[in-house]
């Protein structure tokens, strides 16, 4: 593997992780507010 | 769809008839288990069953081997070797894995003749890769401060005390062949 | 007295009849037989048509010193365990460390010049084909007992 093919995948790979924990985030609170959609929030 | 993300982004920032010990609680189980389901996901691509789906005859030849089968029954299976421990060398990894995707749609090495050809580059990339973070999945498991030179053979314990005591050489350099068979040695260097 | 001699007579074809039974037996054993015939082999003295238990796996020391020749042109016994050495096409692992260019690095004894040898005694610039498979003539010792007892001495040259 090339330095420059590594330092691409050290890129990409790094930059997987914040979008990890953000993707993470969006699919926790979605899957919150339709909880709360049924419960306390309910549009009735 | 971007209705969706419009409407997704006025809920999130409207409040709730929620207690917020309720939504604080719903956040963290939720974190949770996200996290969890990840690292569970990510660790069943790391299992011996997982790798054999694509890399079933390499995966044959580790049987053979000591890191298989042995005394004491202490064994490594593939991602003790070739998957990084550390958490964020494991993800970079992964993501390179996405590699072995497109290798596997555009069929690289799918017969066996392609395969023999390019294992000794395939076998060449893996020694380089350990040389360069000096062996570093043989001393998650094989910790060199903690070898008993009076229970090693005359060999190693020669080997070992000169040579890789003193850094000159990683573990790879002389334990190529270890865990599978040997592709094309000509030209390697100490065969 | 007639039935004295029927008796007699009727008896006698008993006797004869059964000694008829036992001949044939007599041919059955040495046809098919299983027997050992009270020899002792390596088996031990087992019935042919026994299987014998096992005997357990013997263990080669894992790395001692090198064994001294028994005769002259002994191809020298390997002294540590030879688990996964791989001899292909692709590697041969004894030549990793025994070969000419290897052995200094590695401590270990040279292969033999006699290796660079054609069959018709030209000499070639690497081993020759015919030496390449080392396990053909040279073997591990295994840490067990004689096979068969015995008083060999090496010559006077060897001792």
């Amino acid at each position: 593997m090339s330095t420059l093919e590594s330092i691409f995948w050290h890129i990409i790979g790094y930059a997987a992780m914040p979008a990890i924990f953000i993707f993470g985030f969006i699919a926790v609170a979605a899957g919150a507010l339709w909880i709360l959609s049924l419960g306390p929030d309910r549009d009735a | 769809m971007k209705q969706l993300i419009k409407l997704f982004w006025k809920k999130l920032s409207s409040p709730s008839r929620a207690a917020a010990g309720l939504i604080l609680g719903m956040g963290f189980t939720g974190g949770i288990l996200f996290w969890g389901a990840f690292n569970t996901g990510m660790e069943a691509t790391n299992t011996e069953a997982f790798c054999s789906a694509c890399h079933a005859p390499i995966v044959a030849e580790v049987r053979e081997t000591i890191h298989y089968s042995n005394r004491s029954g202490v064994r490594a299976i593939c991602s003790d070797c070739h998957v990084p421990h550390p958490w964020t060398d494991k993800i970079v990894r992964k993501v390179q894995a996405s590699k072995e995707l497109v290798a596997y749609a555009m069929g690289t090495i799918n017969t066996t003749e392609k395969f023999r050809e390019r294992r000794g580059y395939l076998a060449n990339r893996e020694w380089q890769r350990m040389k360069e973070n000096d062996s570093q999945e043989c001393r998650n498991c094989h910790n060199f401060d903690y070898m008993d030179f009076s229970e090693q053979g005359r060999r190693s314990v020669v080997q070992h005390s000169t040579a890789l005591a003193s850094g000159e050489k990683t573990c790879v350099d002389c334990h190529k062949g270890i865990s599978h068979r040997l592709p094309d040695m000509h030209g390697v260097e100490g065969w | 007295m007639q039935k004295l001699i029927a008796v007699l007579l009727m008896t006698g074809v008993i006797a004869v009849a059964q000694g008829q039974d036992t001949s044939d037996q007599a041919d059955a054993v040495e046809a098919g037989s299983t027997s050992n015939g009270g020899q002792a082999s390596l088996r031990g003295l087992t019935q042919l048509d026994v299987t014998k238990k096992a005997d357990s796996f013997k263990r080669i020391p894992k790395d001692r010193s090198p064994y001294v020749s028994d005769y002259v042109y002994q191809p020298p016994l390997i002294p540590h365990r030879i688990r996964g050495y791989e001899i292909s096409t692709n590697a041969n692992k004894c030549l990793s460390c025994h070969s000419f260019r290897n052995a200094r690095d590695a401590g270990a004894t040279k292969i033999s010049v006699t290796h660079y040898g054609t069959r018709e005694g030209q000499v070639l610039s690497d081993v020759s084909p015919r030496r390449y498979f080392c396990l053909q003539c040279h073997v591990t010792q295994s840490d067990t007992a004689l096979l068969i007892e015995n008083d060999f001495k090496r010559v006077d040259s060897l001792r």
